[in-house]
């Protein structure tokens, strides 16, 4: 691999100059400990999962992992979901029931694959705005016979529902705030839910109620925690044996980690069938996989036949003005994020080689959609790639994009050798995306 | 911290190291949270600019935010936070013609709301750019007072913060005058979540502004203009070769 893989062959698959290349070589194989911190977008290609791979195995390689300041993490990090018993919070019966994931619920709606599903209630989420190709994911939701979306804002989603729930905002409902770090911190209700608002799990309750299954729902969320972790009890897990319900509800509670500081696979044990890290990967030998190799896009790349029609690297990356399509609505931040008003970052020369001038409207288009929005000119953009932030909203009241939304460009292109994780049957590659851009 | 040097009147200086912002606007909106500031006012800005080891401010390269100078792969990019500079020799301070902008012993430099009469004059004079008029009465959201929410005085009686501050002032920075003068740090050096921003007193040599602007290499915006400002930025200093 290192035979094909030569600085000069490397810089030809990504335009990074061969002596930055060797120059991060140099640092990766010398500096120790060195960390690897990854931002979610190195996951939004289709193949991400190789991304991921190529870091954890160079880390391997580079004796980085299992010792204190090296590792490979998302920026949040991840540790807390030992301390969760979710499986009978989830599954109190012990039937096992199936789990649709978001990639897959289009197809059981439309095509009753893997199974028919006729309805839906959407909570905690807005997937008619952030999920990809979302005309397709339009389709589903109108397909639906019944559609029921809790939200405390009129989203897109809710837009589309056939009752709409008023759901509390997270100073209105107790819960318990474990955001892959160390630390657990006890979330309880500030205020009273405004208005007609219930918690997602008042509603669930009251539904479960008139379903004939309530006896599964009819505890307050303090006794749920308590079940969760298994408060007082011996046979709590490792990370929050001896916490106590005092401690968690009166200081930001800080596991149980051995050592400390805590240094994953610091005992250099793997869950793998061979108790070590593998850089041969038995599993992945029917995906060609096996070993870690750079795989072009699926669709945005030179070599794809759809480059000719549509040229240009779609990106519809995280604004800071925003989380996603949450607080998109605060007038505060809408001044600071011009006015609300979303736009499309251009390459000059890209965009006087379409006679687009600055801040004029283009349409932005390949074969799944389209979306209408201002151009904004910037060297920041490598010519070939456009930007537009996602999280704006495109819904009946308010439209942060002159016409249309960023998903309209996206895909749901699953990657098969993904959904060898439980449960997963693919990440969204939303940045995996062709378009073409002219004067609207 | 803010300390009194030798029991005196502390100097106060604001130091911004332009090497650490990275234009998050987190001390603008804490700004105007703490300061319940209208819609449409900004005491604290973040302007889109490039390094530039001399006097740290280069014009834009565009009238948005976030478009670096340069062309691809070769851009420079880099924040300027501009607030009321709290100048030592301040022109707003000499064109009032009411005195109700003055200057304080530590040097910070406020608005009495009781005595502006709206003229604009020190609008007009500051070369900066910092001070807002409110035209007509102030739109608000959310919907109550946030921040402060109270009257503050200095010792000699001057309204110089109230939270709903009347049609027909002018309003701007105040280097939080009601935190400092009990402790505190002003709420932008407090909120910064990279630590771009340090509040002292320069008197103190042993201070950490002190530092930053006798050896740190901190500099102050225009002064050639002669305003003499309270407000430091250290330089972008780390240029990254770029090989082509």
């Amino acid at each position: 691999m290192a035979a094909k893989y030569t600085p000069e062959y490397t810089s030809k698959l990504t335009d990074v100059p061969v002596s930055q290349i060797v120059a991060l070589a140099q640092t990766w194989g010398t500096v120790k400990p060195l960390a690897v911190r990854v931002g979610f977008g190195l996951s939004h290609w289709y193949h991400g999962d190789l991304h991921m791979q190529a870091l954890l195995t160079l880390q391997a390689i580079t004796g980085n992992i299992g010792i204190h300041g090296g590792g490979v993490t998302t920026f949040a990090g991840g540790l807390t979901t030992t301390a969760f018993d979710l499986v009978h919070w989830w599954n109190p019966t012990g039937t096992p029931y199936p789990v649709l994931e978001p990639m897959n619920f289009c197809d059981a709606v439309l095509k009753d694959d893997p199974y028919p599903v006729r309805a839906a209630w959407f909570m905690i989420d807005n997937f008619a705005q952030q999920m990809s190709d979302r005309n397709k994911v339009v389709r589903a939701m109108k397909a639906l016979d019944f559609c029921v979306v809790s939200d405390y804002v009129l989203s897109a989603t809710a837009d589309l529902a056939d009752v709409v729930l008023p759901a509390c905002t997270y100073l209105e409902k107790t819960d318990l705030l474990s955001s892959n770090n160390f630390y657990l911190q006890y979330m309880p209700k500030i205020i009273d839910p405004l208005f007609e608002s219930k918690s997602d799990l008042d509603a669930i309750a009251l539904v479960a109620g008139k379903m004939g299954v309530g006896k599964y729902f009819d505890q307050q969320p303090d006794e749920y925690l308590r079940q969760i972790m298994h408060i007082g009890q011996s046979d709590a897990d490792p990370t929050v044996r001896g916490l106590t319900w005092e401690q968690l509800t009166t200081e930001a509670v800080h596991l149980n980690t051995d050592p400390i500081p805590y240094v994953p696979f610091f005992n250099k044990q793997f869950p793998t069938k061979s108790g070590k890290i593998e850089f041969y990967v038995e599993m992945l030998v029917p995906f060609g996989q096996e070993l870690c190799e750079h795989a072009e896009p699926i669709e945005a790349s030179p070599s794809n036949p759809l480059y000719k029609k549509y040229p240009l690297v779609f990106l519809s990356t995280h604004t800071r003005f925003r989380t996603h399509s949450q607080y998109a609505n605060l007038p505060w931040l809408l001044e600071v994020n011009n006015g609300g008003v979303g736009f499309l970052e251009i390459n000059p020369a890209d965009a006087s080689a379409r006679g687009i001038a600055d801040n004029e409207v283009v349409r932005v288009f390949n074969d799944r959609g389209e979306m209408k929005v201002r151009a904004r000119l910037t060297q920041a953009m490598k010519p070939g790639v456009v930007n537009c932030y996602q999280g704006g909203w495109d819904t009946i009241r308010v439209k942060h994009y002159i016409e249309g939304h960023p998903n309209n460009l996206t895909h749901q292109i699953a990657k098969p050798a993904q959904a060898l994780i439980p449960n997963f049957p693919s990440n969204a590659a939303y940045y995996d995306c062709l378009v073409q851009v002219q004067p609207a | 911290m803010t300390s009194a040097s030798a029991g005196g009147t502390p100097h106060h200086v604001m130091v911004i190291d332009t090497n650490r912002c990275v234009g998050c606007w987190t001390c603008a909106v804490a700004c105007k949270e703490i300061n319940n500031e209208p819609l449409g006012f900004w005491w604290n800005r973040i302007l889109t600019t490039a390094p530039n080891e001399s006097t740290t401010a280069a014009p834009p390269a565009s009238d948005n935010i976030d478009v670096p100078h340069g062309v691809y792969p070769d851009l420079e990019l880099a924040y300027l936070p501009v607030a009321c500079q709290h100048c030592n020799d301040a022109p707003c301070v000499k064109v009032c013609p009411v005195q109700a902008t003055f200057r304080r012993d530590d040097g910070t430099v406020l608005i009495d709301y009781e005595r502006c009469i709206g003229c604009r004059y020190c609008m007009a004079a500051c070369p900066y750019g910092v001070r807002i008029f409110n035209w007509g009465d102030a739109e608000y959201a959310p919907g109550g007072i946030v921040g402060y929410g109270r009257d503050y005085r200095t010792a000699d009686g001057r309204l110089v913060f109230t939270a709903e501050r009347p049609k027909g002032v002018v309003e701007k920075c105040t280097f939080c005058v009601e935190l400092i003068d009990t402790g505190q740090e002003p709420f932008c050096v407090q909120t910064c979540p990279i630590g771009a921003r340090v509040f002292g007193d320069l008197d103190d040599p042993g201070s950490e502004v002190s530092l930053l602007v006798n050896e740190g290499g901190a500099v102050q915006l225009h002064p050639e203009l002669g305003t003499d400002p309270n407000v430091y930025y250290v330089p972008v200093r780390r240029r990254v070769a770029r090989e082509t």
